[in-house]
């Protein structure tokens, strides 16, 4: 099999495919799979719970609940925070949110911003139009 | 008690030997590979054994590539079994976990497990196991690796169990007094809960003295055949039982922050001893932050779930506590080189063998240590105990 077979098929770039559905769409989309119904995130190219290789790409409703959080404080003054999100799809990933947002928030996509990466920047439901 | 397909490995296995290398800042011109030489010539004269008794090499390190070969190299020694099981800072626990049974089944009589690192004077930063060229979901929301990710677990703790910034620090304090009863510890400074509560927020909730040192340091532990042990220098301490988990290495894939994967380790380790937390006199865990002791004091069963605040107050792991914990200082006052699993295995040993000086326990025989890597990832358990436990 030759790499340029690989590089035809998108089902085998899972991360690239998670950047692109992103930028393109405005929207998070996350794998899911086709057999045990398993939120994936992050991609990969099989499932962590049932281990089946067939896999589809869902949107997510961009809504969860702050889990826990942390504010970094660096030696210049500014501050961020830094949180896990339980998001309503059933899986969790790692967020920005604004300062003082405590555990247990509602919180939704407010933005994908771009680093080299796709980041998203999650912020209060109610100061988030739905 | 769970039956444990490692049973019979009870007491097969005793340590020899243990020593530190020069800690601390060890200034310019020593490399890690310096301190690994200088612990293990130590340890080897703690036993009683040569540099050519050695026949199975247990390391891990962040310095040096393909640690094992590099380490052999440098000591002049050609083992017939190479361990480099690179878990992060539980790695040392781990190896003496895979040395018991190694020698059990006869792929080596004489192992060294070994461990050295110039951390603070390389630059201070963390050095951290295995360069990552694959892409992290976590780096672009710039967490402080790893204080951000013990920082969200401290965070959770709180809001379900309602822990207290006073239980975080009594963790620090408790460390600092056993600390100040260790020659070698790196700092021996009085220091209060004030004083940890006054202290700079690095990642909220944890404050700078809430985090572990940065030091230089290395360490060896020579194990060998409960048979030869017998007939060596030192009182045998023999290697009871041990057990290995892990559920996540990123943060964000941790499925419950506050209960971490010791739950597993530890009834490993119990199973394969056939013992409980009721029989341990002693503890020696990986305190990289101070959640990381109130989260395993719960996980080991020292407490219920949820009560290790409570069970840290008031002097409760301190000199004169209920339970002594860290009698080194741990790795928020004694010695923290980057990893720092090996130096569970050293304090423990001594303390079993009534060696501890100032800090000495009154007459234990079962020790507990506990071996922590990534964050709050691969947890290792080992049961120690003296004659008398067999």
């Amino acid at each position: 099999m030759t790499a340029e077979h690989h590089e035809d098929g998108p089902e085998l770039r899972p991360g690239a495919e998670f950047d692109q559905r992103a930028r393109s769409t405005g929207q998070l989309h996350v794998q899911r799979c086709v057999d045990c119904e398993a939120a994936i995130y992050p991609p990969r190219v099989l499932c962590h719970r049932c281990g089946s290789a067939a896999l589809d790409w869902r949107p997510v409703a961009g809504e969860g609940t702050v889990y826990s959080v942390t504010e970094l404080h660096s030696r210049s003054g500014r501050s961020h925070a830094v949180a896990l999100i339980d998001m309503v799809e059933g899986f969790r990933m790692m967020a920005t949110v604004p300062l003082d947002t405590p555990i247990g928030s509602a919180v939704r996509l407010a933005g994908l911003g771009e680093d080299d990466e796709v980041v998203a920047a999650f912020a209060p439901s109610e100061a988030v139009p739905a | 008690m769970t039956g444990s397909a490692e049973r019979h490995l009870r007491g097969t296995a005793a340590i020899v030997g243990v020593a530190e290398s020069d800690l601390g800042q060890v200034g310019p011109g020593l490399t890690s590979l310096d301190l690994v030489g200088q612990a293990t010539t130590r340890a080897l004269a703690d036993a009683g054994l040569r540099m050519s008794d050695i026949d199975g090499l247990f390391t891990h390190s962040s310095f040096v590539q393909m640690p094992a070969v590099s380490t052999a190299q440098y000591l002049g020694i050609r083992p017939r079994l190479m361990d480099g099981t690179s878990i992060g800072g539980s790695s040392f626990v781990a190896h003496l976990h895979h040395a018991a049974a190694a020698i059990a089944a006869g792929q080596c009589e004489v192992a060294l497990i070994v461990y050295g690192s110039i951390q603070r004077s390389a630059s201070g930063k963390l050095m951290t196991s295995g360069a990552a060229l694959d892409r992290s979901y976590e780096t672009p929301y710039r967490p402080r690796f790893p204080v951000s990710s013990y920082a969200l677990a401290a965070a959770r703790h709180m809001r379900e169990f309602g822990t207290t910034l006073e239980h975080l620090a009594e963790v620090a304090v408790a460390a600092r007094a056993w600390a100040r009863l260790n020659p070698v510890a790196f700092n021996r400074d009085p220091l209060t809960v004030d004083d940890v509560m006054a202290s700079p927020v690095v990642s909220s909730p944890l404050r700078v003295r809430d985090c572990c040192l940065v030091t230089d340091g290395g360490g060896a532990v020579v194990v060998t055949s409960a048979e030869r042990a017998r007939s060596l220098r030192k009182d045998p301490i023999y290697v009871l039982g041990a057990g290995e988990a892990a559920y996540h290495m990123d943060i964000t894939q941790m499925p419950d922050l506050t209960t971490t994967a010791t739950v597993d380790s530890a009834a490993r380790a119990y199973a394969a001893a056939g013992l409980s937390a009721a029989d341990v006199d002693l503890v020696q865990l990986y305190d990289a932050f101070t959640i990381n002791t109130i989260l395993f004091l719960e996980d080991l069963g020292f407490c219920a779930k949820g009560e290790g605040g409570a069970f840290v107050a008031d002097g409760g792991i301190a000199p004169g506590g209920r339970l002594p914990v860290n009698t080194n200082g741990g790795g928020l006052s004694y010695c923290h080189p980057g990893m720092y699993g090996i130096f569970t295995i050293i304090e423990a040993v001594r303390q079993l063998r009534g060696e501890a000086g100032d800090r000495q326990v009154d007459a234990p025989s079962v020790g507990l240590v506990h071996g922590n890597g990534g964050t709050l990832s691969s947890q290792v358990t080992a049961l120690l105990g003296t004659e008398d436990t067999l």
